[in-house]
């Protein structure tokens, strides 16, 4: 998934609980648990990790919990053991049989979201 | 009098022998969920394209449009095809979406493939969206 030094990387090892308000460059990994807002290129949510909070990414690939609102500029991804729950923007969206959805969803067209950003 | 009698008869022992051969056939798929061959038992009803509804459907049994429907729609099983388009109340117990619908969604089971619409107020047990389905609205989860 995500090397153990790359570059512009967070990664969030299980048990591990972070609050507050990240940026990250390239990839987020998280399976503990984060409180705030998070905001990365792309965001792993491993199957033991929580996000309560905004959650903005280009890519967005979820088998655990996200509470709260979702941004997801291109692509966003809910596994079966995923589970989402808020405000949800995407511009495309795949979610597995037995992924859990709840709150109201927008569709954003990709291009508009960077003109704006 | 008689004559018609006997047609009924030969008509019944005909659907009893269609519905035991349907059965065997069925009994061959021990993979399949009970579900499917409670549906399987009812032939499937379709609306086809170019065909528009406005009314209520009940159905205990699968359901196809690839016309229009607009109405309140309860059936097993919804399957809107690429040209098909479903709108209102609507009930079911498996959808499975190609086209559009809208309205409000209460289901056990939702798939909503790659290049179809769902707009509306949906209620869902289990849901599949395949990449480029578009779902917009409220999701609940029941």
């Amino acid at each position: 998934m995500v090397d153990e030094n790359q570059n512009g990387c967070l990664v969030v090892g299980e048990g591990v609980s972070l609050s507050g308000k990240f940026t990250v460059p390239d990839i987020a990994s998280i399976s503990g648990q984060i409180d705030g807002e998070l905001s990365a290129r792309e965001v792993l949510v491993g199957v033991t990790g929580v996000v309560r909070g905004k959650v903005t990414a280009d890519i967005l690939d979820i088998r655990g919990e996200v509470h709260q609102d979702l941004i997801s500029k291109k692509s966003l991804f809910i596994r079966s053991s995923g589970r989402v729950m808020g405000n949800i923007s995407y511009s495309e969206i795949e979610i597995e049989k037995g992924g859990d959805i709840q709150g109201t969803l927008t569709r954003v067209d990709s291009n508009i979201i960077d003109k704006s950003s | 009098m008689f004559g018609s009698k006997k047609i009924e008869e030969n008509v019944a022992a005909e659907d009893g022998m269609t519905a035991d051969s349907l059965n065997d056939e069925v009994d061959n798929h021990d993979l399949m969920a009970p579900e499917s061959i409670a549906t399987m038992s009812i032939k499937p009803s379709v609306i086809s394209e170019g065909f528009t509804i406005n009314g209520d459907i009940k159905s205990e049994g699968q359901l196809t449009v690839d016309g229009t429907i607009i109405g309140e729609i309860s059936v097993d099983s919804l399957i809107v095809g690429v040209s098909g388009s479903v709108g209102g109340v609507i009930n079911a117990k498996i959808i499975n979406v190609k086209g559009s619908l809208s309205g409000k969604i209460h289901c056990h089971e939702i798939i909503v493939g790659g290049r179809s619409i769902v707009d509306g107020e949906l209620t869902y047990s289990a849901i599949t969206i395949q990449r480029g389905g578009l779902v917009k609205g409220n999701v609940n989860k029941s």
